[in-house]
């Protein structure tokens, strides 16, 4: 079996109106950088959230690695999502005894390692941390892990230009090669060039699922200007 | 997986629980010093002549209302910390964290549970301890008050203590002894209903499409309120019963206590058991982070 991810007919409704994500069809292969992007409002989150576990579809299902949303598809999908999970209490060092504890595949040498690469003292407490350090130490915690897929939610949102860098030369060098990554931005520009495949989305549908080489082939275009013109206003 | 859980939860706990004890410790030896003052052992003793009300007499009392006050108040307080340490780790952006771990719902509910009930039993306990330290505070001054030793007392209460048991059993029909274990179950069962009913309600309050918190809050005033109405109601009835049977005296109290304990208990606990199914299937099919 080569696909990754599988969703069939996934729906979601919030408040029994707005429909969030309208009945996606999608199979996602193994070993690819994928970015999931469309503006705003588009479902790229509803439907990320929904692969992690910490919402529930309203029609549909999804499969990962084979197995529906649970306790094996937990063990095997890194989630960094759009906000801070780390609470302001706790040290560094906390946070990576708790991965070590919970994750088989979180090593804690390799998170060492990068905490080193960016001089963040493992003993300080997230409450001391500024909100990129934050971002990154989040990063770092959910790349130090050798999962099968890593679903990233805007990671390089709100940081600057070089945490930008910083940010996609650990997703780049750190992730399982036979792995999947599902990035998930509107900052196109900045993750073009280490995108495999993009999945574009619009008020909830699927718009197009392709790899990046065949847009710049087919259309003569990089994918931001591509974007640019499938989502004029 | 559990015990990875439970260790996490409880270090989540561990923190405010161990200052709880400590302010119970402090605050019930400051009671206990407040014994000494003069204005204990003049109002217990023959010799209160010339005794002037002084600045440790006034600490003294301070010392024993500040300790009603804490007592009062430490187990709702601690419940609440609970509650909310609960909510910040299942439903605020912690949950991000907690609802991604590779274990089932059913154990992340268990474990933060078990974590919640072995700290209120440990609060429960301590605060037991401290009400006997105060009790035997109380008595203390009172005997060297009345100039009697505390081997006289004892053999005194344990005759009193004889006829009580035996004349609650002739008179009122209640063996003391199955008295005590229904309040010995009930010590060690209410640390866990009264958790499963906390989280339990805030669980609930996630079916909402907002103010969840809140929701959760209201729903847990609710089940308090129906818990108290049928304690009230089984209460009642209890007592009319005896009343109009003409069997009614004051040692048939205790039979009436008794049936009341006894059925409020089996009711908390169907209401916990109900709880736990809801919470965890709403854990399993309904969890929609914000």
């Amino acid at each position: 079996m080569s696909e990754l991810i599988e969703l069939m007919n996934l729906s979601k409704t919030y408040d029994s109106k707005f429909l969030a994500v309208n009945n996606v069809n999608l199979k996602l292969p193994k070993g690819k950088i994928i970015g999931l992007l469309g503006p705003n409002g588009s479902g790229k989150t509803t439907i990320i959230k929904m692969i992690a576990g910490v919402l529930q579809p309203t029609e549909g299902s999804i499969l990962v690695n084979g197995n529906p949303v649970g306790v094996e598809s937990k063990a095997k999908v890194a989630y960094l999502p759009d906000r801070t999970y780390l609470l302001g209490g706790e040290t560094i060092d906390k946070v990576i005894k708790f991965f070590a504890d919970f994750y088989e595949d979180f090593s804690v040498e390799k998170a060492y390692e990068m905490l080193k690469t960016l001089d963040i003292d493992p003993s300080r407490k997230i409450k001391t941390l500024s909100k990129g350090t934050k971002e990154k130490v989040q990063l770092i915690l959910v790349m130090s892990r050798q999962a099968d897929l890593y679903i990233l939610d805007e990671p390089i949102a709100g940081v600057d230009p070089a945490a930008r860098d910083f940010i996609l030369r650990t997703i780049i060098n750190n992730y399982n090669p036979e792995a999947s990554v599902l990035i998930s931005t509107h900052l196109i520009t900045d993750v073009e060039h280490v995108l495999d495949e993009v999945i574009f989305m619009r008020y909830g549908h699927l718009v197009l699922y392709t790899a990046v080489d065949n847009i710049r082939e087919k259309y003569g275009k990089s994918v931001d200007a591509y974007f640019r013109e499938v989502f004029s206003c | 997986m559990l015990k990875k859980l439970l260790k996490h939860d409880l270090k989540s706990i561990n923190g405010v629980g161990c200052m709880m004890l400590i302010v119970m410790a402090v605050t019930t030896l400051f009671a206990l010093l407040s014994f000494k003052s003069p204005m204990w052992e003049a109002m217990f003793s023959d010799s209160a002549y010339g005794f002037k009300f002084g600045i440790a007499d006034l600490i003294g009392i301070i010392g024993i209302i500040f300790y009603f006050i804490i007592v009062s108040v430490m187990s709702f307080v601690f419940l609440i910390f609970l509650g909310y340490n609960f909510y910040r780790s299942m439903y605020s952006d912690r949950g991000y964290l907690t609802h991604t771990l590779p274990v089932t719902q059913s154990r992340l509910f268990l474990s933060k549970v078990l974590s919640g009930a072995i700290w209120t039993f440990v609060i429960n306990l301590a605060m037991m301890f401290s009400f006997l330290a105060i009790i035997v505070g109380i008595i203390n001054v009172i005997l060297s008050g009345a100039g009697m030793e505390w081997g006289v007392f004892w053999k005194e209460f344990s005759m009193e203590w004889s006829d009580f048991v035996e004349i609650s059993r002739t008179e009122g029909g209640v063996s003391i002894g199955s008295f005590m274990v229904v309040l010995g179950i009930f010590f060690l069962l209410s640390p866990v209903i009264s958790v499963v009913i906390m989280f339990g309600s805030l669980t609930l309050g996630q079916l909402a499409k907002s103010a969840r918190a809140v929701l959760g809050v209201v729903w847990y005033l609710l089940i308090l309120f129906l818990l108290m109405l049928i304690s009230y109601v089984i209460s009642f009835i209890s007592t009319l019963s005896m009343f109009t049977s003409g069997e009614y005296s004051d040692m048939m109290m205790l039979k009436d206590y008794q049936y009341t304990y006894s059925i409020t208990l089996v009711v908390q606990l169907i209401i916990a058991v109900v709880l736990w199914i809801v919470s965890v299937k709403i854990l399993k099919k309904k969890i929609n982070l914000h």
